[in-house]
């Protein structure tokens, strides 16, 4: 049989009042008996006895590996890099010709290329069980 | 280091932890790390199923954690809800990789405990709850976290919503289609969650 959706009720004999029942309450314990089954079949499980100890120490000695964590700061400040590259360059220009300026200027480019993507894919390829 | 045992530490919150790492303070991630391991080893268990890959997702979480703490950024929510975006990332992969392996179905598989499944776990575990975790690990990812904190977390509907970026009425909605969806699932899988009610 249907569950009457509303009530209606007299207060004091005269007025009559219209109560509207919500929905989840006319099926209260609709999916009680599932909740029921949940709350016992998902109970927190505990690791095994040493697992976390170990990770903890497994993650101590990542925090301490060089390549893991934070990239390292710079060791240089940036505008004294660029002001010793430009004196070197000036020196450079008046020692030898416009050429030899170029050809320096490449090769140094093209290190600094290799050397960040070899930084890069080490990082990647990096495995995690250290 | 990494001890996070300093009682000073105990107290904190994790903004206040979180700020002490950002300075790059490892016992402040050590008592993250413990505050929150067995959490996220139970939510790696539940949507993996076994212990040998909970651990190893487990570890895998908290080693990411650490190489990408210094690039957290508060948004309001909790400091769990990164670790379980992450968690939930591993596990996604996981499931990529093993579904590209091949399926046996559960029932080919003889039930045998392993040596490693806890006594206490295995003697709890009824067969009916074995067969109620293979259903629920057929939901979708979303519903499944959803459970798992509602039920192993005991957390709140606002809670979860804020770890999962909802609204407190958008995760009872969620909640009540889950529970559709999963009484759909059982019924169709014939397994008699409800005969002992009806009876």
């Amino acid at each position: 049989m249907k569950s009457p959706s509303s009530v209606i009720m007299k207060i004091n004999g005269r007025h009559k009042m219209k109560f509207v029942i919500p929905k989840q309450l006319k099926n209260p314990s609709q999916f009680r008996p599932l909740e029921h089954q949940l709350a016992g079949a998902l109970t927190p499980v505990t690791p095994r006895a040493g697992f976390a100890a170990e990770l903890q120490a497994k993650l101590s000695r990542a925090a301490h590996a060089p390549t893991i964590g934070v990239r390292p700061a710079p060791t240089f400040d940036k505008s004294l890099v660029t002001s010793v590259a430009a004196i070197a360059t000036g020196l450079l220009l008046m020692v030898s010709g416009f050429r030899a300026v170029v050809s320096v200027a490449g090769v140094i480019v093209l290190l600094l290329q290799f050397n960040r993507e070899r930084k890069s894919s080490s990082t990647l390829q990096r495995p995690l069980s250290q | 280091m990494l001890n996070g045992n300093s009682n000073g530490h105990k107290e904190m919150s994790d903004q206040e932890i979180l700020a002490l790492t950002s300075q790059g303070s490892q016992d402040a991630y050590g008592l993250l790390y413990q505050r929150y391991v067995g959490r996220i080893y139970n939510y790696v268990y539940y949507r993996t199923g076994n212990h040998h890959d909970a651990e190893d997702l487990t570890a895998r979480v908290f080693m990411r954690a650490m190489r990408h703490i210094q690039n957290y950024q508060d948004r309001g929510v909790p400091f769990s809800a990164w670790l379980y975006r992450i968690a939930h990332n591993l596990v996604a992969n996981w499931h990529r990789d093993n579904s590209r392996k091949q399926e046996i179905p559960l029932d080919d598989i003889p039930y045998h405990p392993s040596e490693r499944q806890l006594p206490e776990t295995s003697l709890m575990r009824t067969e009916e709850q074995d067969s109620l975790l293979a259903v629920i690990r057929q939901l979708p990812a979303e519903r499944q976290q959803l459970l798992i904190l509602k039920f192993v977390e005991h957390y709140s509907n606002a809670e979860i919503g804020r770890m999962m970026g909802r609204t407190e009425g958008a995760i009872k909605s969620l909640y009540h289609r889950t529970l559709i969806s999963l009484r759909a699932r059982m019924e169709g899988d014939e397994i008699s969650v409800f005969s002992n009610h009806e009876n």
